[in-house]
């Protein structure tokens, strides 16, 4: 992985409140995560490889700045990083969320810049 | 002819033995399949057309012919002129005087003269490479897709029979092209790779960007390999380069510093009684000499010693 990419994610890992962070790529393909333990966070891990290309779809058809799901304990937000890339990240109750909204759209841009 | 540095037979840091590796001479690529293909495999490269797959096989064979190997091209599609012709575009002008000495066996077949797979085929096909490759020839069938089509039950024997045949024969790339919709598929890719022992996708997606074309190792029977998805670049001159960082050729590269957990496993394996201490042990010390994760094995041998009533 290209130096500045695994950097972008590492940064945005680091985040107070967030738990997870995943690149995929258009066609669901993931290309890139930093979790706590590959074990935790594997039930909504699961959930998002099924929704992957149904939530993109709905990205680039609407061109939506980003997607958000809320589930009891966690958030996942899907936020397009370049035209072939999604970050996803999964976000704990505590996080902030114009801190974490704003690094998110930090770590996008530095994807794009990348990936490009 | 071999000469050294082509194929590998490799020891590890503790001086055990590995089996024989074929350099693939793709660049970037041994570093994740554990050194090269293993030698007398099968190794299916699946993409879909324009993917890459006929120049990483063409980059395959002139690696070993240009160190000494014999080889030979089954073509089902691209006549030798043309093939010739692609190898002079990428600028690997030394084809010509492999096909001269003979090193390198080029076959054509038209693949819709034999679009189903039959026992005759599988035969013929063998005898055909048989007849021209050398023992230990790196061997390429370009591509398998027309020999599977239309295929019933059986064509999943006689393919077996095709890949046990051209195991003995030598190192064999079996380039196989992806249907654009997966949905469309029957057995005629899944089969195929079911066989195989290594199977690596190619991928061109046509929407540009670092990751638009990629190649993934989806299976490599009796190897670590690298999991990731791995951007590549096809470079003339060169052909298929693979972007494969330090850190992630790292990531499977077996860890040493457990040690100690395998040694206090094993010394707790040979205080039992029994006829399976020499099994279990050598079971610990293939794990030991694989252990690729930065993780801490403790768990995993607890559940071998406790399954298999150690404590």
């Amino acid at each position: 992985m290209a130096p500045d990419l695994k950097k972008a994610l590492d940064e945005l890992y680091e985040t107070d409140g967030i738990e997870a962070c995943i690149l995929y790529r258009i066609d669901g393909t993931p290309i890139a995560l930093r979790t706590p333990d590959r074990r935790t966070l594997m039930d909504i891990m699961q959930w998002m490889e099924n929704e992957i290309k149904y939530v993109m779809g709905h990205i680039e058809r609407d061109r939506l700045e980003d997607v958000i799901f809320t589930f009891k304990e966690h958030k996942i937000a899907f936020h397009p990083s370049s035209k072939s890339t999604v970050l996803a990240t999964i976000l704990n109750p505590d996080a902030h969320q114009q801190l974490t909204s704003l690094e998110i759209s930090r770590a996008s841009t530095k994807i794009k810049e990348a990936i490009i | 002819m071999m000469i050294a540095g082509v194929m590998e037979e490799t020891t590890d840091e503790r001086g055990h033995m590995e089996e024989k590796r074929l350099k693939t001479g793709v660049y970037g690529l041994d570093a994740i399949v554990g050194g090269g293909f293993r030698e007398n495999t099968v190794n299916v490269i699946l993409g879909s057309s324009g993917a890459g797959k006929t120049t990483l096989a063409m980059q395959y064979l002139l690696y070993g012919l240009n160190r000494g190997e014999s080889a030979v091209y089954f073509s089902l599609e691209m006549a030798e002129k043309y093939i010739v012709r692609e190898c002079m575009q990428m600028g690997w002008t030394e084809i010509e005087d492999h096909i001269k000495t003979g090193s390198l066996k080029i076959i054509h077949k038209h693949g819709e003269e034999v679009l189903s797979i039959s026992r005759e085929l599988s035969t013929d096909l063998l005898s055909i490479v048989e007849d021209t490759a050398e023992p230990g020839s790196r061997i390429v069938i370009d591509p398998l897709t027309h020999l599977t089509f239309l295929g019933d039950k059986t064509h999943r024997t006689y393919l077996s029979e095709v890949f046990n045949g051209l195991r003995e024969l030598g190192t064999s790339l079996v380039l196989l092209e992806e249907p654009p919709f997966p949905a469309s598929t029957n057995g005629e890719i899944f089969t195929p790779m079911y066989l195989a022992d290594s199977v690596v996708h190619l991928q061109s997606l046509g929407f540009g960007e670092r990751y638009n074309r990629t190649l993934r190792i989806i299976k490599h029977r009796g190897s670590r390999h690298g999991e990731g998805l791995y951007p590549i670049s096809i470079q003339r001159g060169l052909g298929v380069v693979a972007e494969v960082s330090e850190a992630e050729v790292e990531g499977i590269t077996p860890k040493t510093e457990y040690q100690d957990q395998f040694e206090d496993a094993k010394a707790r394996v040979r205080e039992e009684d029994g006829d399976l201490k020499d099994i279990l042990i050598g079971r610990l010390e293939v794990l030991q000499r694989n252990w690729t994760s930065d993780e801490d094995p403790a768990s995993v041998l607890e559940k071998f010693l406790d399954t298999e009533k150690m404590v």
